[in-house]
């Protein structure tokens, strides 16, 4: 015969063991739709704190619309889902992992792993980089051929002239004569 | 008829009127150094910066105007189910390939599409009874949160497999242009009849049968 | 009627332009004047048959003819006179009608004014924007004509679309349309559309000009001086239709921002670029004489880049919200681009190859002006590649992983342009500021650089006050200074001319004027340079520091943004004549806790007819702001959701955007002031040039 104390301490036990498996029908821990389909924010996430992150992703249903901008009912649902998901405590990093990972790559607005990123921005370092060196090459060349000085070298058709220029002259007056060239040229 | 306008001022001599020729000294010297490279960099460049963008430009052009596909073979794929534990499914790998030798028909759905929500009683009722005919039913659930997509299964009580379409994937493939869409491919792996809308019950049995019987 | 003749004066138009191509070339070959002068009589001649064919689209979409399927598609009996008219460019196969049409028009224009003393260059400038025109034609005439009309057959009812009649066939009069897209009924939709094209089109006149200069070897600055005015036009369309599209986008679309580099935008925005760069280089050769192959590689691409722009947004290779109704364009447009980018880039590497473009490419100095306009051209064609690649890095990675080559593709968004931008911006601005400061050929940098110590030093001021006041933003803080060097110097470039003037006895705003009149070129310059300078200013501003925030707000509730509070004061539902619903909060914003003004941002809800059920169902939905709006910022307010009287906003708070719009209205005005007419030295240029014409006329009795 057990002791009338651990009776209902086991009793007790029991009922609490009971309760806590009951416990979710009773009280809705995750955010529900009230009746009309409304959704509700968890409960420490802000529209804001979603917009954030949806402002980085893009709709996957209607084309080019970032996905906080985006009216459509899928957009809708894939915000309701974002802010559920900060509810649970996932952070921007896993959310958008999962989105990308979940819909495809087009979902995001930059690339999610580093590598992709880095690459996204390489190959137009890599271009303006190449641009820029024949840029300062071009840049030298010139400024080599505009270092003979005393002569103006002028090139026209595919003949080479140089008409050799008194030192003494005016630059003013010779960029008058240059401009007056210009203006027979045709 | 009058002279020749056109060449009246030929572009490869000298353009300076004759005094300034003479205060610069006269005309330019008979063999002076041409000017002449033999290929030109930049032209080479470019042609190629151009043929690349056009092939770039075209792809996608090629891409975008490409259909649905209606016939022919349909593309492979593989998914991994919804874990569904009423119907002790766990996350196991379907392939299409694996199911050669079987009818297919692959309905692209999703929980907040309303049409989908009126043809999925039917889809289930027709599976239960073709299944033993070895009829295979695939759901891909499109754009779709999952939570929201299980509970749609569990509401229409459905039995036959149903996949998440990770990372859009298959959705591309198949170049669907809505939801619901609907593929039937016969036992050669040729997509045998397409619907790019709700099925009703009498077009899918009877599209099933024709796939069973070719 | 209406239709019959529309086809046909459409298709005259295309054979008047295929006869204008080949009457043009032959007679420049086999020297035949006559051939080249009837060539641009027939050119000319598409100008007032597509007049025809553009009247009649309007006045039947004004009869309300909707057996023309286009009418059909675009209005319908509640539609508005205005949108009637301007329904002509509401869809695809109008606006190609309208496109054509201004093509046409332009070409007229520049075939006249230039004949004589351009004459050398006509035949080939006819042909390139016969070509031109002729493509956009084909597509006018043979894939989307807009003078289809729609037939039934009698016996089975049948109703289809098409040009001609099918056998037994009746023209079918439906009683009503289908309606424009509302996101369209809206003033700044209707302008931006034609201002873009007309900035497109424009581009195309130095382009046939130079393409001609390329292929006759008239390599000197006649082609430059000749279409000198038509790039700046063309310029100005296109700043105009940029910033009308980013104006509008502001105000109707409601997502508080005006710029989403979205890749139609994007389409816009690079020809402007080369355009911009374009118009700084050409100042160069005419004055230098040099950088002639740069004038050339930068009006070729940007007339590619034009009409790769067109490609993009009507095509729908790219994901974009701008997108276009599926059609068949895709195919003949990529055509025309190809064979654009091949034969204009193939006469360029010949030219440039034989040592043609060769011109006194020379520098004294590197701190001379020609320096930095060389160094601005390598600026903006940076800029133009690293755009460029945002919009087609998606497709290109495509192709690489349909190869297997990867797994992904990459798509790049707004979060990629802003840090790849900064840099080029920051180098533009410095040259903005730097360069009207340095003298042509010889300089150096002492000279320079004393007279950059006053821009420099209110910078570097600007800069430290920003500081002080806690604004913490490194970007933010360079780009304001930047902002304010380039519009010092500006400003500091007008004033030495002013007081120079003053010195002499003018007082200053009489000097002000007869400087600006004596140099229109140069001072319209500089006040579109202030005009940048100003919109950088509003562009930092609300771009760095927006704030936004989103609440759900009962009755009587308010939220917080700022120093703002929104109060959300009711919702009601109002009825609008052309049959919108709308639904309307009241709110009152408060500034510091005091009331400033009352906004009612809405949503306009457009009924159409559900065509399951036939009974009326809201269709496309409209989210129009409320926007308080003074010079230091913009307090905006829109409806994101609601159910009952508990309404969802979102609210932005946009600092310093006013000056975005009043930087552009600075800019077109600049752009004015470029373009108007001024006597001196064109008339002189002009008057040399003439001549070998005149000597032609003389001997060989003229045309």
């Amino acid at each position: 015969m057990l002791p009338r104390t651990s009776v209902k301490t086991g009793l007790l036990a029991g009922l609490a063991v009971l309760l806590a498996l009951l416990a979710p029908l009773l009280v809705d821990v995750a955010p529900a739709r009230a009746q009309d389909g409304e959704f509700e924010l968890p409960p420490g996430v802000t529209w804001d704190q979603v917009n954030s992150i949806a402002h980085r992703m893009y709709c996957d249903v209607c084309e080019g619309i970032p996905l906080d901008e985006c009216e459509s009912v899928t957009c809708r649902l894939w915000r309701e889902e974002i802010a559920r998901m900060l509810g649970d405590g996932q952070t921007q990093d896993e959310i958008m992992d999962y989105f990308v990972e979940r819909y495809g790559a087009d979902v995001a607005s930059l690339p999610r792993s580093t590598t992709d990123r880095i690459l996204a921005f390489a190959v137009p370092a890599a271009i303006v980089l190449i641009i820029g060196l024949i840029g300062a090459l071009q840049v030298r060349q010139f400024r080599r051929r505009g270092r003979q000085t005393g002569e103006i070298v002028r090139r026209s058709g595919s003949g080479l002239q140089a008409r050799p220029v008194p030192e003494d002259v005016d630059p003013a007056y010779l960029e008058r004569l240059e401009r007056e060239l210009e203006g027979l040229e045709s | 008829m009058s002279e020749n306008q056109l060449t009246e001022h030929p572009p490869q001599q000298t353009d300076l009127p004759d005094w300034l020729e003479q205060a610069a000294g006269g005309p330019p010297r008979e063999g002076a150094e041409p000017v002449q490279q033999r290929f030109s960099a930049f032209g080479v460049t470019a042609m190629l910066i151009i043929v690349g963008l056009l092939f770039v430009i075209g792809y996608a052009l090629y891409q975008r105007n490409q259909s649905t596909p209606t016939e022919g073979p349909a593309p492979e794929f593989s998914v991994t189910v919804f874990d569904i534990e009423q119907l002790n499914r766990r996350g196991e790998r379907l392939n299409l390939a694996d199911f050669r030798g079987n009818v297919v028909v692959v309905n692209f759905w999703a929980s907040y599409c309303l049409p989908c929500r009126d043809e999925a009683p039917v889809f289930e009722r027709v599976w239960r009874e073709y299944q033993d005919q070895g009829v295979v039913f695939l759901g891909i659930n499109t754009d779709d949160i999952e939570r929201d997509a299980v509970a749609y299964m569990a509401e229409f009580d459905i039995t036959y497999p149903n996949a998440p379409d990770r990372g859009g994937r298959i959705e591309d493939q198949y170049r669907i242009t809505g939801i619901p869409e609907t593929f039937v491919i016969n036992a050669e792996g040729e997509i045998s009849w397409h619907i790019p809308a709700p099925a009703s019950e009498r077009e899918l049995r009877a599209e099933i049968e024709r796939a069973l019987q070719s | 009627m209406i239709a019959e003749i529309g086809i046909i004066a459409t298709g005259l138009a295309f054979v008047a332009a295929a006869y204008a191509i080949v009457a043009a070339l032959v007679g420049m070959s086999a020297r035949r004047d006559a051939l080249v002068t009837s060539a641009r009589n027939a050119a000319i001649a598409t100008f007032p048959l597509l007049t025809v064919s553009c009247g009649l689209l309007v006045y039947a979409m004004l009869d309300h003819d909707y057996s023309i399927a286009y009418v059909w598609q675009t209005t319908d009996n509640n539609t508005p006179a205005f949108y009637l008219v301007t329904g002509l460019w509401g869809s695809q196969a109008g606006s190609l009608l309208f496109w054509s049409w201004l093509m046409s028009g332009f070409t007229f224009a520049a075939l006249l004014l230039n004949w004589r003393s351009e004459r050398r260059l006509m035949p080939v400038v006819i042909a390139v924007t016969m070509a031109t025109l002729g493509f956009f034609l084909i597509l006018n005439n043979f894939i989307e004509n807009p003078f289809e009309r729609y037939w039934v057959t009698p016996e089975t009812g049948r109703i289809q679309p098409a040009l001609f009649a099918p056998d037994g066939a009746e023209v079918f009069h439906p009683a009503d349309g289908n309606g424009l897209n509302p996101l369209l009924r809206h003033l700044g939709m209707v302008i931006h559309p034609p201002m873009l094209y007309l900035g497109f089109v424009g581009f195309t006149i130095p382009f046939a000009f130079a393409f001609a200069a390329l292929a006759t070897g008239q390599l000197g600055s006649g082609w430059l001086r000749a279409t000198r005015r038509w790039a700046l036009v063309a310029w100005l369309f296109l700043s105009l239709g940029l910033l009308l599209g980013g104006r509008w986008a502001y105000d109707v679309l409601g997502w508080g921002g005006y710029w989403g580099w979205d890749p139609v935008e994007n389409a816009a925005l690079l020809p402007w670029l080369t355009g911009t760069a374009f118009l700084h280089s050409a100042v160069v050769q005419e004055k230098r004489g040099m950088l002639k192959f740069w004038n050339m590689l930068l009006i070729i691409t940007t007339f590619l880049l034009v009409v790769l722009g067109t490609f993009a947004t009507r095509s729908g290779v790219v994901s974009s919200v701008h997108s276009f109704a599926e059609s068949e364009i895709g195919l003949p447009m990529f055509t025309f681009l190809g064979l654009s980018m091949l034969v204009s880039v193939a006469l360029l590497a010949w030219r440039q190859e034989r040592g043609d473009l060769r011109g006194a490419d020379e520098l004294d100095s590197v701190f001379s002006r020609e320096s930095f306009f060389l160094l601005n051209n390598w600026m903006f064609l940076g800029l133009t590649v690293v755009v460029l690649w945002g919009s087609w890095a998606e497709a290109i990675t495509t192709i690489l992983v349909d190869l297997g080559l990867r797994d992904t593709i990459i798509n790049l968004g707004p979060d990629y342009y802003p840090p790849v931008v900064r840099p080029f911006l920051v180098g533009i601005f410095i040259l903005m500021g730097i360069a009207p400061l340095a003298a042509w050929r010889r300089s150096t940098a002492e000279r320079l650089g004393r007279s950059l110590i006053v821009p420099t030093a209110l910078a570097i001021a600007l800069m430290a006050y920003l500081v002080a006041t806690d604004t913490d933003s490194p970007w933010a803080l360079l780009g304001y200074g930047l902002v304010t060097f380039a519009g010092a110097a500006t400003l500091v470039e007008i004033w030495k001319g002013m007081a120079a003037r003053h010195r002499r006895g003018e007082n200053y705003l009489a000097a002000l004027l007869a400087l600006v009149r004596r140099d229109r070129r140069r001072y319209g310059g500089y006040f579109i340079h202030l005009g940048m300078v100003v919109m950088g200013i509003g562009i930092i501003g609300s771009s760095g520091f927006q704030k936004t925030t989103m609440q759900t707000l009962n009755v009587g509730e308010r939220l917080a943004l700022g120093h703002y509070e929104l109060q959300h004061n009711g919702l009601y539902e109002a009825q609008a004549e052309d049959g919108r619903t709308m639904i309307v909060a009241r709110m009152a914003v408060y500034k510091d806790g005091e009331l400033v003004a009352n906004v009612r941002p809405r949503r306009d809800i457009f009924m159409t007819t559900d065509p399951a059920t036939g009974m009326p169902a809201p269709g496309t939905n409209m989210s129009i702001p409320g926007n308080y709006s003074t010079v230091a910022e913009d307090f905006y307010a829109i409806i994101t959701h609601w159910t009952g009287n508990t309404v969802t906003f979102r609210a932005y708070l946009n600092p310093l955007i006013s000056f975005v719009w009043m930087g552009g209205i600075v800019l077109i005005l600049g752009t004015m002031v470029a373009l108007w007419p001024s006597r001196q030295p064109d008339a002189v240029a002009r008057k040399l040039a003439v001549p070998p014409e005149s000597v032609g006329a003389r001997a060989g009795g003229g045309d």
